[in-house]
């Protein structure tokens, strides 16, 4: 069943809460609804399960009105879960499930075969049959949710409608919710959704909406919709928008608002790799420009480097490091004002790393993290050993963990001016808009 | 942990009215005057006339004190528990009780009254607290009513508070206006509750009502389920909030009103006996309301028996003993169930 809007406008004490609100969806796509407290989500929802008579415009399930169906009409072909529910007394799971018939029911009609079938399978769908028998009060938020929605797919409805269905679950119930919903639209299940987590949205759904001020700000596939400069007017907070890897639907992170801090104390030079950089890069991003090389883009140092704004000096994966990148790093290196050198495992493939340390002119800028313990990491037989080695001799400074680099490197450049300290605009705003795309 | 349910629902049916039989037949045979059992018996199936064809003084006790008396206490007991189960439901709440919109005060006012302006004849005291009863719930649902025409539970429940209060000060002001007279005792007897005025005129009234109003309510249970997914839920699933609450609040009040009139302000039985019927048989109305009911008439009809009894050849006010049985009954439930009910 397809459900319509065309120009939906209801106010609540005066106040417009929805502005016209025309939105289709089609029978068996799960459209995501997402917007700040207060958009007009749960309102838009009302709406169109019928709780809610809106002011200018209509409803329509497929081609009828909403007021043109009778109330066990409409109970047949919507259901609505709602974000938390409190049951007054101890009715038992398979009670709760049971409900779902009642619009399929005369009112004095007992429950026939098909009933318990239809009840049957819902509860084993939702994987709620184990405590069928125990009271919906003993449960625990993620089985109580499973069981409304056991409810309402023994209502067998064409439109499945639900408020936060999610919110207050935790990622492991969130998941299952989610993938019996996936596989009811799947089936033909109209579905649309009030949700906040964002991700949870990008990834299942067919479609999104964000609704901001009573409008429909954006709607479209997730990636088009869920972009950072939608999400920024709606909500007022930077993210970045990336991929996610292992289910390849984007994904979207918070920015640290520290981040757009203009001041940083000193550019740094970070040779990272194989995730050594990360907490590195997070321990300096407040108070330095921080730049990142010779990294490949697979590396998970990559990715943190990105969101965090740092510059990227970059190969192709599994590729030795090429004269070009190896260039490229040097003069990052050299319009540092210091270069830091991570715990990471060196093979012939990052060796290069250290060797462009070793040309910069003023060791005493190179800060060593625990070189002591090279040889653990060193893939290369020896050489990368011999080569940190050589650094720390032409004073490198050797330092003993991410508290004491930040501590020494903070109080070393809070009293220098440093000559190029502003931080690169540029390679921010390129971290924000880089992946997805 | 598996919820437990001692007793499969038809059971529970069958036991009830099986146990309903022999308390009607104690109720008959149990009295201050000895009536053989045997002689009960044949009372009830109509052979109580004695040779010289005038009934005999037992025959008489039997058929105008007794039936009617124990008939009444079925009646009321049916009509209170039913009435409890409803608003328990409807409210969700299981602390609600029949008397939760101000009826019980609204009737002890009306019967009151009648008492101070001395209406003589039968039916006007019953009709006097039956229209203070009425009163009292359609002034609190009036003030719960919403500009949107729609009733908050709560404020029906606040509402019924302030509303009681108020009945509740007219009613002492009638007692201090009949102190002196014999007509205080009248008042606060009427207001402790008894089902010693019973006949068979009562009788006549009461049952159409209470049959009635009791399938009606029965016939909304699956209403009352719904709607204890709240009101928006019960929507969802096909019911009409509003009006399934206002024909069960309703019906309810005018079936609380009506057993008031003619027995007073009886406590305990719509509160206690759905609460434990609840806990046999579980919440689903359908057969709460039902086994209710029942177990309201027969726990009723014991608790008169009990009245006029122990103390014979004195009587005490039936709700005197609902309330001894009752509420350290309630108490126990409080402390073993907790929040859980």
């Amino acid at each position: 069943m397809e459900i319509t809007t065309d120009g939906l406008k209801f106010s609540y004490n005066d106040s417009p809460l929805l502005n016209g609100i025309d939105l289709t969806v089609p029978k068996g796509e799960i459209l995501a609804i997402v917007g700040p407290n207060g958009s007009g989500k749960t309102t838009l929802l009302k709406n169109i399960s019928g709780i809610l008579s809106p002011e200018v415009g209509s409803v329509y399930l497929d081609m009828t009105r909403l007021p043109e169906l009778s109330m066990t009409e409409l109970a047949r072909y919507l259901a609505v879960v709602e974000q938390e529910r409190e049951i007054g007394f101890d009715f038992t799971v398979r009670e709760i499930v049971a409900l779902g018939r009642l619009p399929h029911r005369g009112r004095f009609a007992r429950e026939t075969s098909v009933d318990k079938q239809w009840i049957t399978e819902a509860m084993e769908l939702t994987n709620v049959a184990p405590f069928a028998e125990r009271s919906i009060r003993e449960l625990s938020g993620g089985e109580k949710q499973r069981v409304f929605l056991a409810m309402t797919l023994a209502q067998n409805p064409r439109v499945l409608l639900l408020d936060e269905p999610t919110t207050y679950l935790d990622i492991n119930h969130q998941l299952q919710i989610m993938e019996i919903i996936c596989q009811q639209a799947a089936a033909g299940l109209t579905v649309l959704m009030a949700i906040h987590d964002l991700n949870l949205a990008a990834q299942y759904a067919n479609r999104v909406a964000i609704l901001h001020q009573g409008r429909l700000l954006a709607i479209g596939r997730p990636a088009d919709v869920l972009t950072e400069v939608n999400i920024n007017q709606a909500f007022q907070v930077d993210v970045a928008v990336g991929k996610n890897p292992v289910t390849n639907s984007i994904y979207i992170n918070t920015v640290p608002t520290q981040l757009t801090r203009p001041t940083a104390l000193g550019k740094l030079h970070i040779i990272c790799g194989g995730g050594s950089g990360a907490g590195v890069l997070h321990a300096l991003v407040d108070r330095f420009s921080l730049s990142v090389g010779v990294v490949s883009p697979l590396d998970s140092d990559f990715q943190v480097a990105q969101y965090l704004g740092a510059k990227l000096v970059t190969e192709a994966p599994f590729a030795p490091i090429s004269t070009r990148a190896y260039e490229a790093n040097l003069v990052t290196m050299r319009s540092s004002d210091g270069v830091v050198i991570c715990e990471t495992p060196f093979g012939p493939g990052n060796l290069l790393n250290l060797r462009a340390a070793l040309e910069l002119e003023s060791k005493t800028s190179i800060y060593v993290l625990n070189p002591e313990v090279i040889e653990e990491r060193d893939y290369t037989g020896g050489q990368a050993t011999k080569l940190i080695r050589q650094l720390v001799s032409s004073g490198a400074v050797p330092v003993n963990g991410v508290r004491e680099l930040r501590r020494r490197l903070v109080s070393r450049y809070q009293n220098t001016d440093c000559s190029v300290n502003r931080r690169s605009q540029s390679s921010q705003e390129r971290a924000l808009k880089a992946p997805g795309r | 942990m598996k919820r437990k349910r001692t007793c499969s629902r038809k059971s529970v049916f069958v036991v009830l009215l099986v146990l309903t039989v022999p308390t009607l037949l104690a109720g008959v045979a149990i009295g201050p005057v000895h009536i053989p059992i045997l002689d009960t018996l044949s009372y009830l199936v109509g052979r109580g006339v004695s040779i010289d064809g005038s009934p005999s003084v037992s025959y008489l006790i039997i058929s105008q004190i007794r039936l009617p008396r124990v008939l009444l206490g079925l009646l009321v007991g049916c009509a209170l528990a039913i009435s409890g189960g409803t608003m328990q439901g409807l409210f969700r709440n299981p602390l609600a009780s029949p008397y939760v919109l101000g009826i019980a005060s609204g009737a002890s006012t009306g019967a009151s009254l009648v008492i101070l302006f001395n209406l003589r004849g039968a039916l006007f005291l019953p009709l006097g607290a039956f229209i203070g009863g009425l009163m009292a719930t359609g002034i609190v649902y009036r003030l719960a009513q919403e500009r949107s025409k729609k009733t908050s539970v709560y404020t029906l429940i606040l509402a019924g508070v302030a509303v009681g209060a108020l009945f509740s000060a007219v009613t002492s002001f009638t007692i201090f206006l009949c102190s002196g007279s014999e007509k205080i005792t009248d008042v606060i007897f009427w207001t402790m509750g008894g089902l010693g005025r019973a006949n068979w005129a009562y009788l006549h009234v009461l049952t159409p009502v209470v049959a009635l109003g009791s399938i009606v309510l029965i016939a909304f249970s699956r209403d009352l389920n719904a709607l204890s997914m709240g009101e928006e839920g019960a929507f969802h699933l096909g019911i009409k909030p509003e009006t399934s609450k206002r024909i069960m609040l309703g019906v309810a009040a005018l079936l609380t009103s009506s057993a008031v009139a003619f027995a007073g302000t009886i406590g305990f039985v719509g509160l206690i006996i759905p609460h434990i019927m609840r806990l046999i048989i579980g919440p689903d109305h359908r057969f709460l309301l039902p086994t209710t009911a029942i177990a309201g008439a027969i726990f009723l009809i014991w608790a008169d028996l009990l009245a006029r009894t122990v103390a014979s050849p004195a009587e005490i006010p039936v709700g005197i003993i609902t309330a001894f049985l009752g509420a350290p009954f309630f108490l126990y439930l409080l402390k073993m169930k907790g929040a859980r009910m």
